[in-house]
């Protein structure tokens, strides 16, 4: 009889978790220095990834223990459904027969090694899917730098100036259509610089480096953007589209 | 007369003849002929030894000959072996020297004289020389190094005009998956250089495939910054990230990797020389004590037992239940008393999986559970 995994999460119920009506969307998030205070980067990559996907990975040294380190994957996904995948993919990925739902405040699901194994911490924010692992013998405690990352995520910035512009060919748009978001900032970002979008009435979806915004109920949707880089003043975007 | 070109792989569609498509990384582009260009960083050539037929070639360009002439051209390896010296140290000396040179020393033999027409401006075409002496079909798994002497015969006399250095691979066979010999544009799975870098140090001097598989299992279970954790640190869902991990090896700095992650590797660089590995997993089970990576045999304390959702290895040929297997992530344990401290280490090399039989594997690995096998074989490609 052939073995089969059958994996001790419902993830039927994991996907419901995604609300169908209000959305964050994150674009080139990536650790910075302040969430790793006292460490060190030693490794920033950007691994090769299926279509779809994009993943960053960093690792930070104690300055301390040479044996103490901390790795930090952010999975960037088109839509917090297929980050749901991601962490999945990572559930299914982890030799431990189960992992322990971790503390709510962590994004819509998260998931941590138990005690007594080397620490790790899975997460899924929006349309990423984070995880940090304590990655060299000395054991690390994950879940503060996970709160850290998530806190940062959580931020909604007080903004003074609106440089971030958004708009869309469209005024209206049709429960269950999609309308581009087209987005411009009047700089690049740096390597630490990431985009965070938040929508209502609908959901928000990036694909092929584009943005689109998939309305799901009747009524007013607004999309608020924010341009987020270490060492700059933030810039936020607004946009109103009226859905039919 | 100047050497201008000299071409390895002139025949993409084949290793018969001549040598493997290859590329220096994911990111690097595919090395293309000549690999060896006048005033140009030379790139290396590799061959796959059971793939060669009869004759090997390369081609070579010239110029600075006789206007509308011909010469008789040939290249010889220029580092002969010295005459022995006398005595007991001379002796052992010219061994050490012996073993070296067959280590990594010339493998493509001298390139065999021939006529070569020059043009009016004095250039020659792209002209094939068929390689004589050569130890393609002999020689082991390693990285070997080729000086090579280019002579022009005038009367009865070669006179040098020229030399060439190149680095050049040699593995058992043609590469299996995740590797390939595609020509398509942009081909990412041809061999890396790179990773051949490492393979064909970890097997230097294999012969043969098991001998090479087990070298490959080895050197990447005894990687001394490597320890276990039972995530997936280099990719589940393919690629598998190959660049990361082996960038991880080189940095010296401590890492995690898990069961994944050594049938990756020791999948990935294994058949990179030709042998025939797959990847493949089997469920739920309570291990037996066993020693994970860089744990240290003497210490009953590194022994540990797990509970696994999976367990994935490295099968040969296919997965079965009495298919062999390697292992690179850890030891099992051969002795019979696993209540007492002592322990007999076993790297799981060639091992068959088998079921409750004191040398099979599972037995040895797991102590209680299913242990079913999921018949799913995988090489996942590199990225």
């Amino acid at each position: 009889m052939p073995g089969e995994n059958v994996l001790p999460y419902d993830a039927r119920a994991l996907r419901q978790r995604i609300s169908e009506d209000r959305a964050e969307l994150f674009l080139g998030f990536t650790p910075w220095q302040q969430d790793a205070q006292g460490w060190n980067l030693s490794i920033r990559e950007k691994l090769a990834s299926p279509p779809g996907k994009s993943i960053r990975r960093t690792v930070w040294d104690s300055q301390d223990n040479r044996n103490a380190r901390v790795l930090i994957d952010i999975i960037e996904c088109s839509s917090a459904a297929d980050a749901i995948e991601a962490l999945l993919e990572e559930l299914a990925a982890n030799q431990l027969a189960r992992l322990v739902e971790a503390a709510p405040h962590l994004g819509v699901a998260s998931f941590v090694h138990p005690e007594g194994v080397p620490p790790a911490v899975f997460f899924v924010r929006g349309n990423i899917c984070i995880r940090v692992i304590s990655f060299a013998r000395s054991a690390v405690a994950v879940i503060p730098w996970a709160e850290r990352l998530n806190e940062r995520l959580n931020n909604e910035p007080r903004v003074e100036q609106n440089r971030l512009v958004l708009e869309s060919n469209r005024k209206s748009v049709a429960t269950g259509e999609e309308a581009p978001i087209f987005y411009t900032l009047p700089w690049m970002l740096g390597g630490d610089g990431f985009l965070k979008f938040l929508g209502s009435g609908g959901i928000l979806v990036a694909r092929e480096g584009r943005l689109f915004f998939k309305a799901s109920k009747r009524g007013e949707a607004q999309i608020r953007g924010y341009a987020l880089e270490p060492g700059r003043e933030p810039h936020a975007g607004v946009l109103n589209l009226i859905i039919e | 007369m100047k050497i201008e070109e000299v071409h390895f792989n002139h025949d993409t569609s084949s290793a018969s003849a001549d040598a493997l498509s290859i590329r220096k990384n994911a990111a690097g582009g595919p090395i293309v002929a000549p690999e060896w260009k006048d005033g140009q960083i030379p790139q290396p050539a590799a061959y796959a030894s059971a793939a060669i037929g009869n004759q090997v070639s390369i081609k070579a360009r010239f110029s600075g000959g006789p206007l509308n002439g011909s010469r008789e051209i040939r290249a010889i390896d220029a580092c002969l072996p010295p005459a022995v010296p006398s005595g007991c140290l001379g002796w052992l000396l010219s061994l050490i020297a012996q073993i070296l040179r067959a280590l990594f020393g010339n493998i493509l033999g001298d390139a065999q004289q021939r006529v070569v027409a020059f043009n009016g401006a004095g250039n020659s075409g792209l002209e094939t020389f068929v390689l004589i002496n050569h130890k393609l079909k002999t020689s082991s798994v390693g990285i070997h190094s080729t000086t090579w002497k280019w002579q022009v015969k005038h009367g009865r006399k070669w006179l040098d005009f020229g030399s060439t250095q190149h680095k050049i691979y040699l593995i058992l066979d043609l590469p299996n998956g995740p590797w390939d010999q595609s020509s398509a544009a942009n081909n990412t799975q041809l061999p890396w250089t790179d990773a051949l870098d490492k393979a064909c140090l970890w097997a230097l001097g294999a012969k043969t495939k098991d001998e090479a598989a087990a070298k490959i299992t080895l050197a990447m279970n005894g990687q001394p910054n490597q320890t276990y954790t039972p995530v997936t640190m280099f990719g589940f869902t393919p690629p598998y990230q190959l660049t990361s991990y082996m960038n991880q090896i080189d940095s010296g700095l401590p890492f995690s990797l898990n069961c994944t992650d050594c049938a990756d590797a020791v999948t990935t660089f294994a058949n990179l020389l030709g042998c025939d590995l797959w990847e493949g997993r089997f469920f739920n089970m309570v291990t037996r004590r066993f020693l994970p990576l860089n744990g240290n045999p003497a210490l009953d304390t590194d022994w540990v037992s797990w509970t696994w959702g999976y367990h994935e290895i490295s099968w040969l040929n296919s997965i079965g239940q009495y298919q062999d297997i390697y292992d690179g992530c850890l030891h099992v344990d051969m002795d019979d008393n696993y209540s007492d401290t002592v322990h007999i280490p076993r790297n799981p090399i060639k091992m068959r999986f088998g079921m409750n039989a004191p040398d099979d594997y599972r037995f040895r690995l797991i102590q209680s559970g299913a242990g079913s096998l999921e018949n799913i074989p995988r090489r996942r490609a590199v990225g």
